[in-house]
């Protein structure tokens, strides 16, 4: 009887020593878990999902990269500028383009650009008219693209053959003789570039996904997921061990 | 938005890092099944009709807006049309790509739904004919919903709903284009 309840009072010893050190850590983890649950929860209220993250440390963490190629085009008052994979339109759109930029011009209503075999137009505004992709509509890839002196679009295709056209669907063979403002890329400023850059790594990380890895524990790799298993092992153990020692303060 | 392959240089970071990279990268398929030209002979053959545009202003664009709760992100959009045939090429953004939709519309139903493009990295499950097949027959309600429940797919739910959101505009640009008798 005696060993009995010696056998409980060190059991009792035992939980509530390790009851209050661990609660600390769990409410600590608790804690965070209802920070960024929350936060979670009305992401599209704070509009997190849309904010990206330019903190240069925390894209490092995440290790992207700025881009390698950063090139404009500029047609008017327009510009369009291509960092790697991505084209930015003049109107704050983002288009994949894993192509070459050939370059961005004006035309009879409007504007137009060509990124890899894709043509874009634009109204004069800058609006995004129409994507269209000229790998069916043309035998061959664009290799040069400019304006004619009435406004068409004129697409030199890499066997030489001229083509132009008003809408971008209906093209002709155009005679060589054709006089044709051929457009280009350049380069950008270092400032700008810097800018560019930094414009870039934002796009790929915002706020919503940041907030989701550190509730999940994904943020700090493969070891917060174990760090976040340990957590709830911690919060399972208190929870028995509150009402272990619940139950027994109970008994007079 | 389009998304990024997260690089991971092996000598520059540590192996947490590496396995940090990993858990976050996003894998881009940018697959490309046929060209929106390329659909249009499959409905119509070689000799297909020559493409007409429809612009998205005034009251088709507040419709478009209505359902697919954003602006299109083109001012026109491409389609074909043979009597009471027609056929469209539309995108909408699934979880953060584009995925381009072919949508053929006879006589105010679809008859066919096809993947042209599909860019995320998970949830392509909706291109697959068990999925697509559910909108043959489909026509719009008076209040610009489907005639028919359309089952979602798990882990693909936002891929589902772009889809459900072009087939819809398709059905109200084919009844805004269809000509009067």
């Amino acid at each position: 009887m005696k060993k009995r309840r010696r056998l409980n009072l060190m059991w009792q010893r035992f939980f509530r020593e390790w009851h209050r050190r661990l609660a600390i850590v769990a409410g600590s983890v608790l804690l965070y878990w209802i920070v960024t649950g929350l936060l979670l929860n009305h992401a599209h209220d704070f509009s997190l999902d849309k904010r990206p993250v330019n903190q240069g440390w925390l894209l490092d963490w995440y290790d992207i990269q700025a881009p390698d190629e950063i090139v404009l085009a500029k047609a008017g008052e327009l510009i369009w500028v291509k960092t790697d994979d991505l084209l930015w339109l003049p109107k704050q759109q983002v288009m994949e383009c894993t192509g070459r930029m050939l370059g961005a011009g004006v035309m009879r209503d409007g504007y137009w650009s060509i990124c890899g075999s894709v043509l874009w137009l634009f109204d004069q505004t800058g609006r995004a008219l129409e994507e269209i992709d000229l790998a069916t509509l043309l035998e061959l890839p664009p290799a040069r693209a400019g304006s004619s002196e009435t406004g068409e679009l004129v697409v030199e295709t890499v066997d030489r053959k001229r083509y132009f056209t008003v809408d971008g669907w209906d093209w002709h063979e155009a005679p060589e003789t054709l006089p044709v403002h051929w457009q280009r890329t350049y380069p950008l400023s270092h400032e700008a570039s810097t800018l560019w850059r930094k414009r870039y790594r934002a796009h790929w990380l915002n706020w919503a996904r940041v907030v989701q890895d550190m509730h999940s524990g994904r943020f700090f790799g493969a070891f917060g997921l174990w760090l976040v298993d340990i957590a709830f092992l911690i919060l399972c153990f208190t929870s028995l061990s509150g009402l272990y020692l619940w139950a027994k303060m109970r008994r007079p | 938005m389009p998304s990024k392959l997260v690089k991971c240089s092996r000598l520059k970071r540590t192996a947490a890092g590496c396995a940090l990279a990993f858990l976050f990268s996003v894998v881009t398929h940018a697959v490309v099944y046929m060209t929106p030209l390329e659909y249009a002979r499959t409905v119509f053959g070689a000799s297909a009709p020559k493409s007409k545009v429809v612009w998205l202003e005034g009251r088709i664009a507040e419709q478009v807006k209505a359902i697919l709760g954003h602006e299109y992100p083109q001012l026109r959009v491409r389609y074909w049309r043979q009597g009471n045939r027609s056929v469209w090429a539309l995108k909408e953004v699934g979880k953060e790509e584009y995925i381009t939709v072919g949508i053929t519309v006879a006589n105010g139903v679809i008859t066919d739904v096809r993947v042209l493009e599909y860019r995320e990295s998970r949830g392509d499950e909706v291109r697959h004919k068990f999925f697509t097949k559910q909108f043959d027959g489909v026509y719009l309600t008076q209040n610009n919903q489907l005639s028919k429940h359309i089952d979602g797919i798990t882990g693909a739910t936002l891929s589902v709903q772009a889809l459900i959101k072009v087939s819809k505009m398709a059905l109200l640009l084919d009844q805004v284009t269809r000509p009067k008798p």
